[in-house]
């Protein structure tokens, strides 16, 4: 967390102040609250003292006013800037802020989409979760749901005005590789790829609206089921986030439950990467060595709560119960099982000729676009931006433990492939250190019965498996939060599937698509 | 051309048929007959050996890679190794409805399951299991099983055009690129053994082998490496199985098939796994010479030895690109195929 971090006020602010822009000291970093005129002059500011990075997105309806909320990061100086920007509630207009960041290009359609709020100078601005002709916008506070048995005509691209020689196609949302309800539509020019569109929302479950009307704990199962294959990590953003409203600190115990689980998780979200992207390049016997190995972390995750993938252990204060008996020793024997395994899979995949003609320069992320774009996790750190939030924005007790951060310069796929492979190995190793580190104590923080944060805004941030995952949760002061947002990786790094498509085979792009490594429940949410 | 199909259907030197034509022709009754009657037999026994291969080999398919994924592969139909799976699969596809998807261009859609099952029949013809165990041996043998067992891509690009469907399409044009990068490698390959054996007749290629098998030639090494992997292109198996291409194109050409037209594709698919490996039997591996056991089933023992080796590359190896395996085709196989053969002549000239 960055309550540690000294929060300053970005230098080159100070003379913004006054005149419809405020600035104040947070502890969570500087909040900047201006106007939509007097936005992209803030933004410039910003922009040149460092905030490389479009950390989160989003709008906030109720208590009003109705206001867009952004946060910005300086990876250099690990600062952070929050922007609140009011707009009107009649007709809410708010201009882009993608000359500056260009991440925000979707997270603006999803503020349109979800809020209502329109981003002069945003090209593409068509709704992202919800279909074009859904009516009204969700998450306003006033919004009322259409008819649940009403169905929508589908809106279908229009092909009619293609050249000649090239033809649509849709990828999905039904078909073998795209993890899920993703729907791509592709143009083509025979086998290559001219053009990506990705539509969204096929598995959009209206979880932040669900969350309005759950108290503070009964959110906590809801995560889960954002990225459903690493489900304890989701669970951490959103703890952190409350606990941080609440001023509460989890015992140490806790904490390193919390580690142990989380790389846990993180392995067998890796496990299930590797074996469908294996899948994907044609390799299928991958795909099942891999969940025989992924069964035996599970086995871990149900001795401790029952439940195997979406598993809800966290609780707002620390774990509600200790780990059972023995349990250090069985994780030991699955790190110690689960190296040659990985090695075995190396020579398999990555020491494979045929592999490595599919996956060698293809899909290349170059480093420079990775901050422009907010693209976290693996996927930038095969691009060789050493960007990991347990070592650069560091939470829990990841500073204490020794482990090597993944990096590759290459950017292409064989480099994610290589990633996720050492990270794999560094889990073990962080889950080794930290059942060494456990002793004995409490593993629940003293908290009210009833959670009833004052009111305010915080933000809980940790590196999932597929990189940036924040949750942003405000508080009414009632007992259920006024708005809980998550900043999921998927969804950012997802954006620049088209960039990186452009030009590739149609079995490139299925590939592509696969080292991006997205899971649907946390792109649509 | 009268006397290629008369010979075609007579089964020429059969232990079984000669007598029978004495003792037919003994009584004055017309030849024609006999040979038409004769013809049926054989290609009935053909589909028959055809079909229960298919069985065996759909079955032993499951197996293989279920114990290369470290799973059981069938195990509850037909008692605890699973033999009747094959059997209750395909009686499922018998039963299953007839569509035909609205927009398919039906004439196409309907006979392109045909076109890729009936060669794969045809090709039999001349494949010898044994001395005198073959329908009929000509003296074109391996010019006429490499003639049609390329008509099967014919059949994938129609389905791929017929059924009104992208990723069909895709998948159907996949099947004709691709035949053109492998086909001329895979019969440049067979040439060299032809040069080595001086014939192009199944049965003289096999009896030219009795002083050692063409594999045993250092000259023919390399025609066998290039044979090997274009026959695995020929049967759109990993790692070329991009007509197909499950995580790319669902399922390629045949996507919207199902029930018995589905079948079809099916059984042709293991019909010339079968024939690729005993061709590859009969041109190096000596079709049926060996000692004790008896002819027949040295062969099919050879057969199934080739069968198990595609069966392991395909579970274990990813699938190439189309670009890669066009450059791989023309770049790599052809050339090296090239030199195969003129090392190969040479070789035959000089030894001979």
């Amino acid at each position: 967390m960055s309550e540690a971090t000294t929060p300053l006020v970005p230098a080159g602010l100070a003379g913004l102040q006054g005149d419809a822009v405020t600035v104040a000291a947070g502890p969570q970093g500087a909040v900047i609250t201006t106007t939509p005129e007097r936005l992209p002059e803030v933004c410039r500011r910003l922009r040149e003292q460092g905030f490389d990075y479009l950390a989160d997105f989003t709008a906030v309806s109720h208590p009003e006013p109705l206001r867009v909320v952004f946060r910005v990061w300086s990876t250099t100086a690990r600062q952070f800037a929050q922007v609140v920007v009011p707009v009107e509630q009649a007709q809410p207009v708010c201009p882009t802020i993608t000359p500056f960041w260009p991440a925000a290009a979707w997270q603006e359609r999803e503020v349109w989409d979800l809020f209502g709020i329109r981003f002069a100078g945003n090209l593409d601005l068509r709704r992202i979760l919800l279909p074009e002709n859904w009516p009204g916008h969700p998450l306003l506070a006033d919004y009322q749901a259409p008819d649940p048995n009403h169905l929508l005509p589908t809106i279908e691209p229009d092909p009619s005005n293609l050249p000649e020689g090239q033809t649509l196609i849709n990828f999905g949302p039904q078909h073998p590789s795209t993890h899920g309800v993703l729907r791509l539509v592709v143009t083509l020019a025979g086998e290559e790829i001219m053009a990506v569109d990705p539509v969204l929302g096929y598995l959009h479950r209206g979880i932040e609206k669900l969350a309005e009307s759950r108290t503070y704990p009964q959110v906590i199962p809801y995560t889960d089921r954002l990225d459903y294959v690493s489900g304890v990590l989701n669970n951490w953003p959103y703890v952190l986030a409350v606990e941080s409203l609440l001023g509460v600190t989890p015992p140490r115990r806790a904490e390193l439950i919390r580690v142990i689980l989380g790389e846990l998780a993180r392995i067998t979200s890796h496990l299930v990467w590797l074996g469908t992207f294996a899948n994907d390049v044609g390799a299928t016997s991958v795909f099942l060595y891999c969940f025989r190995e992924r069964e035996r972390a599970l086995d871990l995750m149900e001795e401790v709560t029952g439940a195997r993938q979406t598993i809800s252990f966290f609780r707002i204060g620390g774990v509600p119960y200790d780990l059972p008996e023995g349990f250090a020793e069985r994780t030991r024997d699955f790190t110690r099982y689960l190296r040659p395994r990985l090695d075995e899979y190396d020579a398999l995949l990555t020491g494979n000729r045929i592999f490595i003609a599919r996956a060698q320069g293809v899909g290349v992320l170059k480093g420079a676009d990775v901050l422009p774009w907010a693209v976290s996790g693996p996927m930038a750190r095969a691009s060789g931006v050493a960007i990991d939030l347990r070592r650069s924005d560091p939470y829990s007790v990841y500073p204490e433990i020794d482990f090597a951060v993944a990096l590759e310069k290459e950017g292409d796929l064989l480099a994610r492939t290589r990633v996720r492979m050492t990270e794999m190995r560094e889990s073990a190793r962080i889950i080794e250190q930290a059942l060494e580190m456990l002793e004995p104590g409490p593993v629940l923080a003293k908290v009210p019965r009833q959670i009833k944060p004052e009111p305010g805004a915080a933000y809980g941030r940790i590196e999932s498996a597929r990189g940036d995952y924040s949750a942003f949760v405000v508080s009414d002061g009632t007992p259920k939060p006024a708005r809980v947002r998550f900043r999921s990786p998927s969804f950012a790094n997802l954006q620049v599937l088209p960039m990186l498509c452009r030009g590739a085979k149609v079995a490139d792009l299925i590939a592509i698509l696969g080292g991006v490594d997205i899971i649907l429940g946390e792109v649509d949410r | 051309m009268a006397d290629f199909i008369s010979r075609l259907l007579a089964g020429q030197d059969s232990a079984v048929y000669e007598p029978l034509r004495s003792w037919w022709l003994a009584h004055g009754w017309p030849p024609l007959v006999l040979h038409a009657a004769w013809a049926v037999v054989m290609a009935a026994a053909v589909t028959a050996w055809i079909l229960l291969s298919v069985l065996i080999l759909v079955w032993l398919e499951r197996k293989v890679s279920g114990d290369i994924q470290s799973r059981l592969g069938p195990a509850r139909v037909g008692g605890r190794f699973g033999l009747l799976q094959t059997a209750a699969d395909a009686l499922k596809l018998l039963l299953k409805e007839d569509l035909i998807p609205a927009g398919a261009d039906r004439w196409l859609f309907v006979i392109a399951p045909v076109v890729v099952f009936v060669p794969a029949l045809l090709v039999f013809v001349a494949l010898p299991f044994a001395r005198t165990w073959v329908p009929a041996d000509l003296d074109i043998g391996v010019l006429y099983i490499i003639a049609v067992s390329s008509l099967p891509a014919l059949g994938m690009v129609m389905a791929g055009w017929g059924s009104n469907n992208k990723y069909s399409l895709l998948g159907g044009m996949r099947a004709a690129a691709q035949l053109m990068a492998y086909e001329v490698p895979l019969v440049v390959a067979v040439l060299s053994v032809t040069a080595m054996a001086g014939s192009l007749s199944t049965i003289s290629i096999v009896e030219a082998q009795r002083q050692g098998w063409f594999i045993a030639n250092p000259a023919l090494w390399l025609p066998f490496l290039v044979f090997f992997i274009a026959a695995m292109a020929e049967i759109n198996r990993t790692p070329f199985d991009l007509a197909e291409a499950e995580s790319e194109l669902v399922a390629g050409y045949h996507t919207e098939y199902s029930g018995m037209r589905f079948a079809l594709f099916f059984l042709g698919e293991y019909a010339y796994l079968f024939f690729v490996c005993a061709l590859g039997t009969v041109l190096f591996l000596g079709g049926w010479l060996g000692p004790v056991l008896p002819p027949a089933l040295w062969f099919v023992i050879k057969t199934y030895a080739l069968i198990l080796a595609i069966m392991w590359v395909r579970w274990t190896l990813p699938r190439l690109r189309i670009d890669q395996m066009l450059g791989f085709g023309w770049k790599v196989l052809l050339p090296a195929s090239l030199v195969g053969l003129v090392f190969a002549a040479f070789w035959a000239v000089r030894g001979g």
